[in-house]
């Protein structure tokens, strides 16, 4: 056997998090669409907001778009969800 | 030295594996290490003989890496690089192109995570080329020599090993390219009719650097029959002009033009500059804009607003933004031959000095 010192990196410590209760459907609920900019990504949430929109219409709706699907949301973006939002609707990938 | 990572332990400290190269081999697949080829074991010795060579203390570190949250320390970066065949020669490359490549702003966490064939570029440049043994001439970004393939293929070991990314477990690369393996190359200064290319970016001629790009493979360029600059550069153009590289569709990219020496000897014999190239490559690399409303990620593009703002279908419009997103290189061989490199548009091409 040979002593060796193992390549792989080492993964920090997994934190909880404690995440926000979802919100109870109700007139006051505002849900962001966050569009990653991929090709269909606005189709395919259209359909999701109209299914739920159909079972909870009075629920409200604030669309942002990322300049680009390979960075992160720039904060300005992330703050008006804070904002605005209850939930968020957003993907990842292709 | 400091010896916190002499006492690590676990799955990323210190273990035993078989001293038979086939079943160490067979272990280091079942702990999901490395590209599947055999490799040199990173022991203690063989680690601290790199760092004690390039004179950095092992547990320092570079930055986070993606997707994994790790720490790339100067240890983790030796052990693999270890593997990879370096000599301590050429380590402070591969340590100086890590470093780049954690920064913020580089994007290595779009690169490491894409679908895109992307893989990153190391292009050595300066007194360590012929210093350490790297190949600028013929065969650059082919196998045969232990430089450049040693510090292209640690670079991904790296990637792989501590970023935590393998294909289909945080590197969702389709295809992926044989790039992938390794993809080290240097500059051909002596060869150059210009200044080095290093040397265009700010940098004193006897400071070694390394330019890294996250990047497609190299696309052939093969002209055996132009004889002035104007020949050539249309040819390396039409390579350019393509709706399958991201540069076309995404702003703020960079395609790494790599001239063979005759090619750069014709088009300096027209008395071209470096500058004269890029300007050139801008101004006629282009298609109309009806042609980019075929491709496959029109209406997805992310162009700048002035190029947004154009709506003549015939208006004729460069893939990339400016002619300074050309950047000009002269390496390999004897041939007729040169090469594209797209960048992947989602990194940048930097080039940083190696201290």
């Amino acid at each position: 056997m040979i002593s060796v010192y193992s390549p792989l990196g080492l993964l920090p410590p997994v934190k909880g998090v404690s995440l926000n209760p979802l919100p109870v459907m109700s007139d006051a609920v505002t849900i962001a669409i966050l569009d990653n900019s991929k090709h269909n990504f606005g189709a395919l949430m259209d359909r999701v907001a109209a299914v739920v929109s159909q079972k909870y219409p009075e629920v409200q709706w604030h669309i942002e778009r990322k300049p680009g699907a390979a960075h992160p949301a720039p904060d300005d973006i992330r703050e008006r969800i804070l904002e605005h939002a209850n939930v968020v609707f957003t993907g990842s990938g292709d | 030295m400091s010896t916190v990572w002499t006492a690590e332990t676990g799955a990323a400290g210190w273990l035993d594996l078989p001293d038979d190269p086939e079943a160490m081999l067979d272990e280091a697949d079942r702990l999901g290490w490395g590209d599947g080829l055999p490799f040199i074991p990173p022991t203690r010795a063989r680690i601290e003989w790199l760092l004690a060579a390039a004179g950095i203390d092992p547990d320092h570190t570079a930055g986070v890496i993606s997707p994994s949250g790790s720490q790339v320390t100067a240890a983790k970066v030796a052990a693999n690089a270890v593997m990879a065949g370096c000599r301590p020669e050429v380590f402070p490359v591969v340590w100086t192109a890590m470093k780049a490549m954690v920064q913020p702003g580089f994007n290595h966490e779009g690169m490491q995570s894409t679908t895109h064939p992307t893989a990153p570029l190391v292009v050595v440049h300066g007194p360590i080329v012929q210093a350490a043994g790297f190949n600028a001439g013929i065969g650059t970004l082919g196998p045969g020599n232990r430089s450049n393939a040693s510090v292209g293929r640690a670079v991904r070991l790296c990637l792989m090993n501590i970023g935590h990314a393998r294909h289909g477990d945080g590197d969702y690369a389709t295809h992926a390219s044989p790039a992938k393996y390794a993809y080290c190359m240097a500059e051909n200064s002596a060869e150059s009719p210009w200044e080095p290319y290093y040397v265009s970016c700010g940098l004193d001629p006897e400071q070694s650097a390394v330019t890294i790009m996250g990047a497609e493979g190299p696309h052939h360029v093969n002209d055996h029959v132009s004889t002035d600059a104007v020949g050539v550069l249309s040819t390396i153009g039409s390579m350019v002009t393509v709706l399958g590289s991201n540069p076309t569709w995404l702003t703020n990219s960079q395609t790494i033009i790599v001239l063979g020496p005759e090619h750069a000897a014709t088009i300096a014999k027209s008395g071209f500059t470096r500058r004269d190239v890029q300007a050139w490559l801008y101004q006629n690399a282009r298609m109309p804009l009806s042609k980019y409303k075929t491709g496959g990620m029109w209406g997805m593009h992310i162009w700048p607003k002035w190029k947004q703002a154009i709506t003549d279908d015939n208006a004729l419009i460069c893939p990339l933004d400016s002619p300074e997103s050309f950047r000009i290189m002269v390496a390999g061989g004897p041939g007729k031959s040169s090469a594209v490199i797209p960048g992947d548009a989602m990194t940048r091409c930097w080039t940083v000095p190696i201290e």
